[in-house]
């Protein structure tokens, strides 16, 4: 099961033919359990476009999507119920914020569920539930979403869609206008969820130090071409990254420059601050 | 009197909770300064109420020696551009063009001076060859840049970036850093607001908000020699400081890897 794309292109209609690729020929599998995919490209390169594929937003041009079974072309196949293959893949889009509506927390969260036609208790139960998987306690059930700060507001919206229950749930950007402990918080976040519930979590991101601590698979688009899908330490490894306008996580970087300047055997994949530091301090004794 | 001047500005939307308090803050002709802050800590507040888009409860605003007052505000408005951090927030245009061409129209630029400004902006942003397009088939990073774009052909006297960025690859910010470094020399006023530090230190000096108070106000070199200034109010350092300030300094040879990776922050 899981997702499934086969030679797959995508071309934004549009009066002028020379209009862009959007994505092109992608081959990619993503398991429907136990993985924290990152998928990273510039800007423009294609991601978000390939993220709406997951769950049938839109349609290849070229080349199929195999979605839980279901699989998905150019022709609208009238056996698929649309509906019921999107309960599978959740799509959280870039600021998910700005589309919580409804007057209290509850109601926003159960909305999705009852246009799924969930009972009202089952979605209250529902909505309980993931408001507890983002790290919300009972009592913002009853609050105004739009008296919530940022951070809080993109939980809810996330809660919204974890309220559906997918198998996987694909985020667009999330940490996007986030303070530095906003972002650590919200991936620790997705890390919980991904062990909690061992859904596959795929975060689209521009931020290197957070796919190299999070992410246990990234997925580079460039141009709207796959050129790289395998662990974020083999893509680090790599020294054309340039190529593919992508940045090394700020460890690397910094390691990279001090054993560059000092000409000491320093080992420059560390993930966090404080592993850098001790392998500077470890080095230098030497 | 300075170029910008906020005194005493004091923000409430609910009447209980003070969104921003007593905020003194003065701004000379040409200065380049960022407004740091962690989330919710008023950084947007302030430029809402900078362009009169927010009334204050308390307080005042003069920009060129106009106060900032209901029959101000537009004369205040023509001399500042903002770039929102959603581009989804300062769309209008059918097409980009259109929407480049937004902000010129309301300031009555002749037809063909706008012309040659959509082409030149468009061109610096990296987005000549999308002229035509609809907004809605840009990806949000491409939408940024458009918004970005349609400031930039304004040419206004004041530029706020309100986290302009945070939508943007590593090189499109890159190249959008440099352009601010461009206006900057040519005596623009610029406002950045973001809880990047990186991008922060660009500028000449930090106005560091928490809690909708001003917490520290001073030049870079000043509040960088105390890191804990910045841990304080919830925002981080660059990866090469905090490894500075954390290494062991016990032998001469660490104390050289410090001194090299200040030097090393401040080339970047």
């Amino acid at each position: 099961m899981g997702i499934q794309f086969r030679e797959v292109s995508y071309r934004y209609p549009s009066g002028s033919i020379n209009f862009y690729q959007a994505i092109s020929n992608i081959n990619l599998t993503i398991n429907e359990k136990d993985e924290f995919i990152a998928l990273v490209g510039h800007t423009g390169s294609g991601k978000s476009t390939l993220a709406q594929h997951m769950n049938a937003l839109i349609f290849p041009t070229l080349g199929e999507v195999e979605i839980f079974g279901s699989v998905v072309s150019k022709k609208r196949n009238k056996k698929i119920k649309y509906n019921d293959l999107r309960k599978h893949v959740g799509l959280v889009f870039q600021f998910p914020e700005y589309q919580l509506f409804e007057e209290t927390v509850e109601k926003d969260i159960m909305f999705g569920p009852m246009n799924f036609k969930v009972k009202h208790d089952e979605a209250e139960a529902l909505a309980k539930k993931a408001l507890f998987l983002v790290g919300l306690d009972e009592s913002y059930l009853k609050r105004n979403p739009f008296n919530l700060s940022g951070g809080e507001k993109k939980r809810v919206s996330i809660a919204g869609i974890l309220a559906l229950d997918p198998d996987i749930l694909v985020l667009d950007e999330p940490t996007s206008g986030l303070d530095p402990a906003g972002k650590k918080q919200l991936m620790e976040l997705f890390t919980s969820i991904q062990k909690n519930t061992g859904k596959t979590i795929i975060v689209i991101t521009h931020d290197m130090d957070l796919v190299y601590e999070f992410a246990s698979r990234v997925i580079v688009l460039n141009s709207g071409e796959l050129v790289f899908d395998g662990t974020p330490e083999k893509l680090f490894h790599r020294d054309d990254l340039k190529n593919y306008s992508l940045d090394y996580p700020e460890t690397i970087q910094v390691l990279r420059a001090v054993k560059t300047h000092f000409g000491k055997d320093i080992n420059i994949y560390k993930k966090t601050m404080t592993e850098a530091v001790l392998e500077i301090e470890r080095a230098m004794k030497l | 009197m300075s170029y910008i001047d906020i005194k005493d500005l004091s923000f409430t939307y609910t009447g209980k909770r003070m969104i921003l308090k007593d905020i003194s803050l003065s701004v000379e002709k040409g200065e380049w300064i960022a407004i740091l802050g962690h989330n919710g800590s008023g950084k947007s507040t302030l430029a809402k109420t900078i362009l009169g888009l927010l009334e204050p409860a308390s307080g005042t605003i003069e920009i060129d020696s106009i106060l900032l007052k209901e029959d101000t505000t537009y004369d205040i408005r023509k001399k500042i551009g903002i770039v929102f951090q959603n581009p989804d927030n300062q769309f209008v245009g059918v097409t980009v063009k259109d929407d480049i061409a937004f902000g010129m129209e309301n300031l009555c630029f002749p037809q063909k001076e706008m012309l040659e400004k959509i082409n030149f902006y468009a061109e610096k942003v990296g987005m000549s060859d999308f002229l035509d397009k609809e907004p809605s088939q840009l990806s949000g990073g491409q939408k940024q840049r458009v918004a970005i774009a349609g400031i930039l052909a304004m040419q206004t006297e004041i530029m706020i970036f309100d986290e302009a960025t945070s939508m943007l690859d590593p090189f499109a910010r890159e190249d959008l850093m440099k352009y601010i470094k461009e206006l900057h020399r040519e005596g623009i006023t610029i406002i950045m607001i973001t809880h990047d530090i990186e991008e922060a230190l660009l500028a000449d000096r930090l106005v560091i908000l928490k809690d909708g108070m001003i917490f520290k106000n001073g030049l870079k070199e000043d509040l960088l020699a105390h890191p804990e200034i910045f841990e304080n109010s919830f925002l981080e350092l660059p990866m090469a400081l905090r490894i500075a300030n954390h290494l062991f300094a016990g032998s001469e040879e660490l104390k050289a890897v410090k001194d090299f990776l200040w030097e090393y922050n401040l080339g970047k």
